[in-house]
């Protein structure tokens, strides 16, 4: 089994606290001997990284510039993203889960996840409903849409805390059964989260 | 091995915008007339079904308001992760693996390229304009965007098909595609569409009195069509001729032409008609004495190729793929882009009926012969079979990493 994933921040390219958050969990994972690749973002250009054993960093970047907004940015990113974990699919021979960090990947996921039958686990940590100064604008109503569709389209979502799991039933009006209350700095996240991989991977 | 294409476009009838709609219905159907099974992904339209069978083409609407966006380039961006979605879905369940993906203009470029790398197969992508032909030049970082994802789309693209040489040169210049990647393939035209009907006088009655000429500009109010020059003309034009000028089409000039005619004091010779349905539109072409394109850009000129299918003699500008189509004083009168030059070329062909009755006859001989959708399909086919000759060459389909 090999995990891919996916988030638009991972050290030298820190933008909030998810760059921390993904660079601990794929430590915890990769002591657990899991094979895993990060698609990430750069601003320096496309390269692939293979520091470690079992770890490779595919960094991508926009093959489209200047843009006009972060919405056309990011999905010329998903497409990248796409192309790059598509070449991981067909040239590994491992089954591979998809595991997303908030909504960034979320159109690229759904897509490999509809064409390959790849399973995707989102997790996600803050919604722009939260985040937004404005969460009406037009800008943040494409994200919220995204994160909407996001949370429907994934076969299984995880979230930090009983708020976060409440404020996502709630705020993005989901009702299923599919989400877990996951929090990165337990004990035994590496256990479950690996266990949950394990069940998508065989079903 | 039977063929099989998924086509993308953001316009398909009943949805149509430009002249992009009936490009790929017309391509789509000769296609699927020559033994190719064809899917064409596009954007919904009210009333029209979301699945149906079109001439036997396979039509599947896809809905372009599922995301709110921000701007143009987001909506596109957005309709894309849509139509992307839409099309892996149906790729896995219904289709299978398709032979190639066929993408029509920026506007479908990132489903287009996904889709080749998710089910690793050849994408063609026809690039009708640029941003850089229809803006005149890049002057904003906007257009620079466009312009880039049409470069992306180029690139990724196998091979990349233009509409006339004027256009593959640009393509070449514009986006750095290398000019042998690119095939150039006219549009075409249903000759039989454009022939008189038995109500033409009724139909040139309501346009024009039995003394007047009529004469007819069809296309898009836009800077690029020229129509600005054409209105400037009239004046010019009436000095010699008694005539009515339609001006079919919308577009952003429309208010000024509208204020520009009452200006001029010639709005009582003009009628700008807005859209008008397809057949009032063909029925036109065959009761109108002359078409006048002035336009100052034209990747290939489809106007000129109904004119020219109706026996209406042509004034142009000839510029981009207009002239591959007709030359002057042979199939059409050649004009400048200025008021003069045009009411010039429309006076010669109005006072000359030997001239008129030469430049069409030239003109139509020159469409029904080279620019059938039979031809064009075959042709587009002879550009599939092609790739799909290199495609299978290749030993593996050489990622990146």
């Amino acid at each position: 089994m090999r995990v891919v994933f996916l988030s638009w921040e991972y050290p030298p390219r820190i933008v909030g606290e998810l760059a921390w958050l993904v660079q601990s969990q794929i430590e915890r994972l990769r002591k657990k001997g899991l094979k895993i690749d990060l698609v990430t973002i750069s601003d320096a250009g496309y390269y692939v990284e293979e520091s470690a054993p079992n770890f490779r960093i595919t960094r991508i970047t926009s093959p489209v510039s200047p843009h006009s907004t972060i919405i056309t940015w990011i999905v010329s990113v998903n497409v990248e993203a796409a192309r790059v974990v598509a070449d991981i699919y067909h040239s590994e021979s491992d089954r591979i889960v998809l595991h997303t960090h908030d909504w960034h990947f979320a159109p690229a996921s759904s897509a490999l996840k509809k064409a390959l039958n790849v399973p995707w686990v989102a997790s996600l940590y803050s919604l722009e409903q939260h985040r937004s100064l404005n969460p009406s604008s037009p800008l943040s109503s494409c994200i919220r849409t995204i994160e909407w569709h996001m949370v429907r389209e994934c076969d299984f979502l995880l979230v930090r805390d009983e708020w976060m799991h409440r404020e996502v039933m709630n705020t993005l009006s989901l009702d299923r059964e599919m989400v877990a209350v996951s929090n990165p700095s337990a004990a035994d996240w590496e256990d479950r989260v690996l266990q949950l991989y394990t069940a998508l991977v065989s079903r | 091995m039977s063929l099989s294409v998924v086509m993308l476009s953001w316009e398909f009838p009943p949805r149509i915008v430009g002249g992009l709609a009936a490009h790929v219905h017309d391509l789509s159907v000769e296609l699927s007339r020559g033994g190719v099974e064809v899917h064409v992904l596009t954007l919904d339209f009210p009333g029209a079904a979301e699945r149906e069978k079109v001439d036997g083409v396979n039509v599947y609407r896809v809905d372009s308001y599922k995301y709110p966006a921000p701007d143009f380039a987001s909506w596109i961006a957005m309709m894309n992760v849509n139509l992307l979605d839409y099309a892996c879905g149906l790729l896995k369940d219904v289709l299978q693996k398709p032979s190639i993906v066929h993408a029509h203009d920026w506007l479908v470029a990132y489903a287009g390229i996904a889709l080749k790398h998710l089910f690793r197969v050849p994408l063609v992508a026809t690039i009708h304009s640029t941003e850089y032909g229809r803006r005149g030049g890049i002057h904003d970082d906007y257009q620079r965007m466009i312009a880039s994802t049409e470069a992306w789309l180029s690139r990724e693209a196998w091979r990349v098909i233009c509409c006339s040489r004027y256009m593959a040169e640009e393509v070449n210049r514009v986006l750095g595609t290398p000019l042998d990647k690119i095939d150039v393939i006219p549009n075409g035209v249903y000759i039989e569409n454009f022939q008189p009907r038995s109500n033409r006088a009724e139909l040139r009655s309501r346009f024009a009195l039995p003394y007047e000429k009529l004469v007819l500009f069809v296309g898009r109010l836009v800077h690029e069509k020229g129509v600005h020059l054409l209105v400037e003309a009239i004046p010019r034009i009436l000095q010699s001729i008694d005539a009515k000028f339609v001006i079919v089409g919308e577009g952003y000039l429309k208010e000024w032409v509208n204020r520009r005619v009452v200006e001029l004091g010639v709005s009582h010779k003009v009628y700008v008609t807005g859209f008008l349905d397809v057949e009032t539109l063909r029925n036109l072409y065959t009761v109108a004495d002359v078409l006048v394109m002035p336009s100052l850009y034209e990747p290939f000129g489809i106007v000129a190729l109904e004119a020219a299918a109706s026996r209406l003699p042509i004034v142009s500008t000839c510029v981009g793929g207009i002239g591959e189509i007709v030359s002057h004083m042979e199939s059409c009168v050649s004009v400048y882009p200025s008021p003069d030059s045009i009411a010039w070329g429309v006076v010669q062909v109005l006072s000359n009926p030997g001239l008129a009755e030469h430049v069409k006859n030239n003109a139509y001989e020159r469409v029904k012969n080279t620019y059938t959708w039979g031809r064009i399909a075959d042709l587009t086919l002879g550009v599939y079979h092609r790739i799909l000759k290199e495609y299978r060459s290749i030993e593996d389909w050489k990622p990146r990493l």
